[in-house]
């Protein structure tokens, strides 16, 4: 029999819990007085709403009112909102935003305290706000699956496999669990991240077959039976199953496809957008980001990883102030929002000018800078190509063992040729190739490099959405970094050169940093 | 989407935007956490818009979204800060009663209540709510002890709900 309510004891509790203050053993009793009862969960809903109304709106206003009929009716509550409200206008600069979240289970998992039995596929590590099917066995966090299917409404469900491979399906969904290395994703979107080992990872639908070359994809089957497959990190292999083997292809990192049921094959743009959430938890770490949210003022502050706000480093050029900042009306691609626009001018006395953009990052909340990382970020030119002279995207790295050294990496160089147009081309010294990919007046290219601190590796990939060009040399090992004067902390740049007296406009968005198991930045043995 | 589409998001979202954040208020019980998910939840509502079905309320539909992000939210922030666990939010989210008459009454209620309550005890709430001086520093300048203040601060809650409650009765019954 449930006990009657302690109000008061109720109020206290959940007055803590606002205020931050409360202790285990306190938050187990509200907890267990608000599972007990719909009074308890009802009268939360009041003190928390009382606690909103303090927090947003303005409490009495000065010198005593003991009775409610004095002249003191001013003291009102919310007329005037200490939050901003969102507003019509700012809802269409909505920043671009990558959910950051853990996955505990999926780190224990890894680290050999969970083990799956022989023939389990995989376990259950997380379930966020799932709702199974009717009919559907309903799994437990923690639970092990043999081969069965897995149908929800809505929610997220994370599964880690014997090999590592770690896939996060988003309802509503149908999943078959096959084999440890095959998934039947009937509907629905998958991400899968498949480390160093466990590469021949399949995943089928009702129109293609992806395997997994050591990357990390995702892939959305639809109700019509057509597929998305869209590759993030590494290489698959993408067959349409109505179509001969002839049409198998390779999709690297920065490009997407989309299958329909009878096999046309037509490739699409890269949207990372849906993939986000899923994609963060994967990964289970902290992610630097710069979301530039429109009511931030250019330049940022030091926090959530950067170690400063961004700063300019000029020769013979000169920032225009009213310009440079945020917009919002053309966004970069999908996962743009508000973005970043740098604008400038050389001076004209016959010399180059140039302009260097950085901002220092270092290890922060899960983050570590002296693990594996990527940086990604989408760049467009605005103002016309044939100003510049070349652009470095440019990185420094604190090096984990080397005392009182820095490295360097830097890629993403375009550079013009002898009455050549403006072409991307990446560092590869050892290589014999030039793939170059044209830079055009408006297009975006998304950026991906992988950073080995210890190590002392990276490569880089560049991507238009439909071409992509990427530096790992011919013997598949990495480029190393290069190592100089000493430094403090880590920094991602971008410089720029112009001829004499020419305009300079540019846009930056979607950049996050964040720790990244880059397997094939591994030390060869 | 198109320009329509924008408008009518836009209404749809003005509209029922304070409903919104009270919902995730209610589960997230402060501002910070709330200000960060109304943000990610707008982007989530922004890129599906598509899928809403306009013969049915708009605000059952974005609150679904509103709590996947609570929960989202509230796995990232988990070592920072103290929620409740996943089974009782989702039993609060189940019985979140407000609606926007309801809300009206609550505010109604609050104000008169709060001038009932002597001008230390609302000293104390501004200290805690508006900032305008920490407790810390409050503690100091009367002699007190911080852990008093938030004793008192406990009374006062008391007093405001029990004040509320009997107000919404009131006007329940009138």
């Amino acid at each position: 029999m449930s006990q009657a309510l302690d109000k008061n004891r109720l109020i206290a509790l959940v007055g803590q819990l606002c205020d931050q203050d409360i202790d285990e053993a306190d938050l187990a009793e509200l907890e267990a007085m608000l599972r007990e009862s719909k009074q308890a969960r009802d009268l939360y809903h009041l003190i928390v709403a009382l606690n909103r109304d303090l927090e947003l709106c303005e409490i009495a206003g000065e010198g005593s009112t003991e009775s409610p009929n004095t002249s003191k009716s001013e003291s009102t509550i919310c007329p005037t909102r200490k939050r901003a409200t969102v507003t019509a206008l700012s809802l269409a600069l909505a920043a671009s935003i990558l959910l950051v979240v853990s996955l505990v289970g999926f780190y224990l998992f890894r680290s050999g305290t969970n083990t799956i039995p022989p023939t389990k596929i995989a376990i259950v590590t997380d379930l966020i706000g799932v709702e199974w099917a009717e009919g559907q066995t309903q799994f437990q966090l923690g639970e092990e699956i043999s081969a069965k299917r897995l149908n929800f409404v809505t929610g997220t469900v994370f599964l880690t496999y014997k090999q590592g491979v770690v896939v996060a399906i988003e309802g509503p969904a149908d999943l078959e669990l096959v084999a440890q290395d095959h998934a039947i994703l009937h509907e629905g979107q998958l991400v899968a991240y498949v480390p160093e080992g466990a590469e021949g990872f399949r995943v089928s639908t009702d129109a293609a077959n992806v395997v997994d070359l050591g990357t990390e994809f995702g892939v959305t089957a639809r109700h019509d039976g057509s597929s998305d497959v869209i590759v993030f990190d590494g290489e698959v292999e993408l067959t349409p199953k109505n179509a001969s083997q002839a049409d198998l292809r390779r999709v690297v990192a920065g490009l997407a496809y989309r299958v329909e049921r009878d096999g046309t094959t037509r490739q699409e743009e890269f949207r990372q957008s849906g993939f986000e959430e899923s994609r963060s938890i994967l990964r289970g770490r902290k992610i630097i980001r710069e979301p530039f949210r429109k009511d931030e003022l250019f330049p940022g502050k030091a926090r959530n990883g950067w170690a400063g706000p961004w700063e300019f480093d000029v020769d013979n050029f000169t920032v225009d102030g009213n310009e440079t900042g945020i917009y919002s009306d053309n966004p970069l691609g999908s996962g743009s929002k508000n973005y970043l626009t740098i604008a400038g001018h050389s001076g004209g006395n016959g010399k180059p000018g140039s302009v260097r953009l950085f901002r220092p990052f270092d290890s922060f909340g899960r983050f570590d800078a002296t693990q594996p990382y990527t940086v990604e970020f989408l760049f467009r030119l605005e103002s016309d190509p044939t100003a510049i002279e070349q652009i470095h995207v440019f990185g420094v790295q604190v090096p984990v063992d080397v005392e009182n050294r820095r490295s360097d990496w830097r890629t993403g160089t375009a550079l013009r040729k002898e009455n050549d147009d403006l072409r991307w081309q990446l560092y590869r010294p050892q290589a014999t190739t030039t793939d170059t990919l044209a830079l055009v007046q408006g297009q975006t290219y998304r950026f991906l490099i992988e950073v080995h601190p210890q190590h002392l590796r990276w490569r880089a990939s560049i991507s238009d959405g439909s071409h992509a060009i990427w530096n790992t040399i011919k013997d598949g090992e990495p480029l190393r970094l290069r190592t100089g004067e000493p430094t403090n902390h880590n920094v991602l740049g971008w410089e720029i050169r112009t001829a004499s007296g020419q305009e300079l406009r540019y846009s930056l968005d979607a950049i996050f940093i964040q720790n990244n198991p880059t397997a094939a930045l591994e030390a060869k043995p | 989407m198109t320009d329509s589409e924008h408008d009518d998001f836009t209404a749809l979202y003005v509209a029922n935007e304070q409903a919104i954040y009270g919902f995730v208020y209610s589960l997230l019980h402060s501002r910070t956490d709330a200000d960060d998910v109304i943000q990610e939840t707008m982007t989530q509502l922004w890129e599906h818009f598509g899928e809403y079905d306009p013969s049915r309320p708009f605000l059952p539909w974005a609150n679904r979204f509103a709590y996947r992000q609570v929960l989202m939210h509230r796995r990232r922030e988990s070592v920072r800060r103290i929620y409740l666990s996943e089974d009782v939010i989702r039993s609060l989210a189940q019985d979140y009663p407000e609606t926007a008459e309801s809300e009206e009454l609550r505010r109604r209620a609050l104000k008169t209540c709060l001038q009932k309550l002597t001008d230390r005890q609302r000293e104390l709430l501004k200290c805690r709510y508006e900032g305008e001086e920490p407790l810390v520093e409050l503690a100091v300048r009367k002699g007190r002890t911080v852990n008093s203040l938030y004793k008192s601060l406990q009374r006062i809650r008391q007093i405001l709900v029990g004040c509320v409650e009997r107000q919404l009765a009131t006007e329940a019954d009138g």
